[in-house]
């Protein structure tokens, strides 16, 4: 017998015992036991974070606070137009002092001589 | 126009009968549609979870666990024609997870099957064929047993059962084909005695 036979009657034999396999059947009782575990099953709880109120709020009017600002930028502008910017008083620029960045090389330097 | 109308109103009636429709009112809490589901669907997972449980007790608590989660968030399944699938993968993931904890010895055969009334020769044979069959499956690895559940037992094409299994189909072939010698093994000693005991 061939091989390829041999399978197919295998395959066969083995579905036929298959076949014999029990067959589960439903409990009786089931579908009431289902019910009974959705009758107690908690219900959603949607618990209702208060809103917080948003910063301006929805009924401010913008014109309130758009309008001191754009006030406040045209004086800006017609003080720097006329020169009156510089509320300082002092005109001069000073120089100013040279920067120096220690590396820490130089005392490290100093510290090893010092040691020695 | 009288027969468009009617077949409107048998569409209509079929959409809210079909999955969807029932998914839909399962979505608004509708124990109704939870119920004609529940009919619809419970016999096949069960049967897939009695297989994967070895017959054991807690199958029918397994079977409504997988319902329960349905229930509660009816949103999780994308798809409500995959509803049938979706319930057998999720029921075969809280099995997988039960035994991880616990795993039955293949021996523990449910008591249904145990049957001590005295019966006929031939129903006798039968039954102690189907006790070996069953002794068998149930020693196959889960994967190997729920893919021949589904396909053998459950008469599902192999496309259908490798979405379930989410595999491809390729692998759906290989557990079952791994499955069958498996089986082919472990009744060798009895294989002959058992078709003759069919034949008779």
């Amino acid at each position: 017998m061939s091989d390829m036979k041999k399978n197919t009657s295998e395959e066969a034999a083995l579905g036929r015992l298959l076949a014999q396999a029990t067959r589960p059947t439903l409990p009786p009782g089931f579908a009431e036991r289902m019910r009974d575990k959705l009758d107690h099953q908690p219900t959603a709880q949607v618990i209702a974070f208060p809103r917080k109120a948003a910063v301006g709020g929805p009924r401010a009017n913008p014109w309130l606070i758009g309008a001191p600002l754009a006030a406040s930028l045209l004086i800006g502008i017609s003080l720097g137009a006329l020169g009156m910017g510089n509320l300082t008083g002092t005109t001069e620029i000073s120089e100013a002092d040279e920067i120096v960045i220690g590396s820490g090389l130089e005392e490290a330097e100093d510290a090893a001589q010092t040691d020695t | 126009m009288v027969a468009m109308a009617l077949h409107l109103f048998s569409k209509a009636q079929s959409s809210a009968t079909d999955d969807g429709g029932l998914m839909a009112a399962l979505a608004a809490r509708d124990a109704a549609a939870f119920e004609t589901l529940m009919q619809r669907h419970y016999e096949v997972v069960y049967r897939v979870v009695w297989r994967m449980m070895h017959g054991h007790a807690d199958s029918e608590d397994v079977t409504q666990e997988a319902f329960l989660r349905l229930w509660r968030n009816p949103s999780q399944l994308r798809e409500a024609s995959a509803l049938r699938g979706w319930l057998i993968r999720v029921a075969s993931n809280i099995v997988a997870d039960r035994h991880r904890g616990l795993v039955p010895a293949p021996q523990d055969m449910p008591e249904d099957v145990i049957d001590d009334t005295p019966i006929a020769d031939e129903e006798l044979e039968r039954k102690r064929i189907a006790r070996r069959v069953d002794i068998a499956i149930s020693r196959l690895p889960d994967r190997q047993r729920l893919a021949l559940s589904l396909v053998q037992f459950e008469n599902m094409g192999q496309a259908a059962a490798a979405e379930i299994m989410e595999i491809s189909v390729d692998a759906l072939e290989s557990l079952l084909a791994r499955a069958k010698r498996a089986l082919k093994q472990d009744l060798a000693a009895e294989w002959r005695d058992m078709l003759e005991g069919l034949a008779e």
